[in-house]
């Protein structure tokens, strides 16, 4: 019998505040640029949704989306591609080489991130001898049921973690409004049935955070530039 | 009520000298070796701590005598050593912090200068996507500038061809 081809796609997530799908938007319209047949799947809330979306976006997700700022945790899980590079949606892509984002997945990978850099970081370092080191605005995964278990736990543990009685233990307290973090305590303590990996350098042109030294990218072009949406654009959300 | 008075024949009894406070000198470290600069932490009895800069040019200073008995030459060159190559971490770090900001800067001026580009509805709606990419593409702002009024100006000739 004939393998079935998998299939690949990108999945952008925006709740909360409605900036966040303009942004989504100017994202979606920039792969589009570069790579008109890709298929992007938007996970919003209806309200929000214009008919002209529905061209953009081949798939849009709004049933039992949360309206939360980690609503992207809740929905990594529910991607219906077999692969998928999830996109922060503050992000806008600036090459054609966006077309091989899906390459970037070994065979022997579940999952790869980009890493991160500290001294563009607020938070790294959690203690003399642990360190996140996952960007979690980017990162390609495969649909293993290892992985899903992962990305459930991604959502079930963060809101966790941001209950006011919760245990620190000997982690700094900023550590706990951070999903990385979340998502390094799974990766490296969750025991979870899956592998995971670093994307190969210059990991920084897919997902070239604002700050990032050039010589990051020695000598190739940014693919996926990574901004920050101005406060004032978020009103109360972009408070500290 | 009458004084006491104390005969003179009394015996006297002398009062317990003052205990010297307890001091603890923590990580000693040179300023100027040629010169017996030393800097080191003093951490007193109630757990204060102060930072003391001692000078000892004849070798007569009692802190630079207790510190020399506490430590050896070859330690106190080990922090100082220690000391030096945290301080030029420090430089290294603030250094980079500060290349950073203003990459940021700069990155920020370039990605709101496309941004404000592609607010251009001539420009969004184009379907001439080779020079919407070459905009998007662009690694300066004069860049963006040059492609976004190139773009423009085929519109309008577009725009002017369909009109007639």
């Amino acid at each position: 019998m004939p393998k079935k081809k998998q299939t690949k796609g990108f999945v952008i997530v925006a709740s909360v505040h409605i900036t966040y799908f303009k942004y989504a938007r100017l994202l979606a319209e920039s792969i589009r640029d570069f790579w008109p047949e890709a298929n992007i799947t938007m996970f919003t809330h209806e309200e929000w949704v214009k008919s002209s979306d529905r061209k953009l976006f081949d798939n849009i997700i709004t049933d039992g989306i949360p309206r939360h700022v980690r609503a992207k945790l809740w929905a990594l899980e529910k991607t219906p591609y077999d692969i998928t590079c999830y996109l922060d949606c503050d992000m806008v892509c600036q090459h054609e080489d966006i077309k091989n984002v899906f390459d970037l997945l070994p065979k022997d990978k579940d999952i790869v991130f980009t890493k991160n850099r500290p001294y563009n970081s607020a938070l790294t370092k959690l203690s003399e001898d642990e360190e996140m080191t996952c960007h979690c605005g980017f990162f390609v995964y495969r649909k293993t049921p290892g992985v899903m278990n992962l990305m459930g736990a991604w959502y079930t543990e963060y809101l966790e973690q941001r209950k006011p009685n919760y245990d620190h233990q000997h982690y700094p307290v900023e550590a706990l409004q951070w999903d990385t973090f979340t998502m390094w305590k799974l990766l490296t303590y969750g025991g979870h049935d899956l592998t995971w990996g670093y994307i190969e350098e210059p990991d920084a042109r897919w997902n070239f955070i604002n700050g990032y030294k050039f010589d990051e990218l020695q000598g190739t072009d940014i693919v996926l530039y990574h901004f920050t949406i101005p406060k004032e654009q978020l009103g109360e959300l972009g408070k500290d | 009520m009458n004084d006491v008075v104390a005969s003179i024949d009394s015996p006297v009894t002398l009062a317990p000298a003052e205990p010297k406070e307890k001091k603890e000198y923590l990580n000693p470290y040179w300023s100027n070796k040629d010169n017996r600069h030393l800097i080191v932490t003093i951490k007193y009895s109630n757990g204060k701590e102060s930072i003391a800069s001692i000078m000892d040019p004849k070798g007569d200073n009692p802190d630079m005598i207790e510190v020399l008995a506490i430590y050896s030459e070859e330690e106190i060159d080990e922090n100082t050593k220690k000391g030096l190559d945290r301080r030029n971490e420090n430089i290294r770090r603030q250094m980079e912090r500060r290349e950073s900001q203003a990459a940021r800067a700069k990155q920020e001026a370039l990605f709101n200068s496309k941004l404000q580009a592609f607010e251009i509805d001539a420009i969004k709606n184009s379907e001439n996507t080779e020079i919407k990419r070459l905009i998007r593409k662009s690694k300066s702002v004069m860049e963006v500038q040059a492609y976004a009024a190139i773009l423009l100006m085929k519109e309008l000739e577009d725009a002017k061809e369909k009109a007639n």
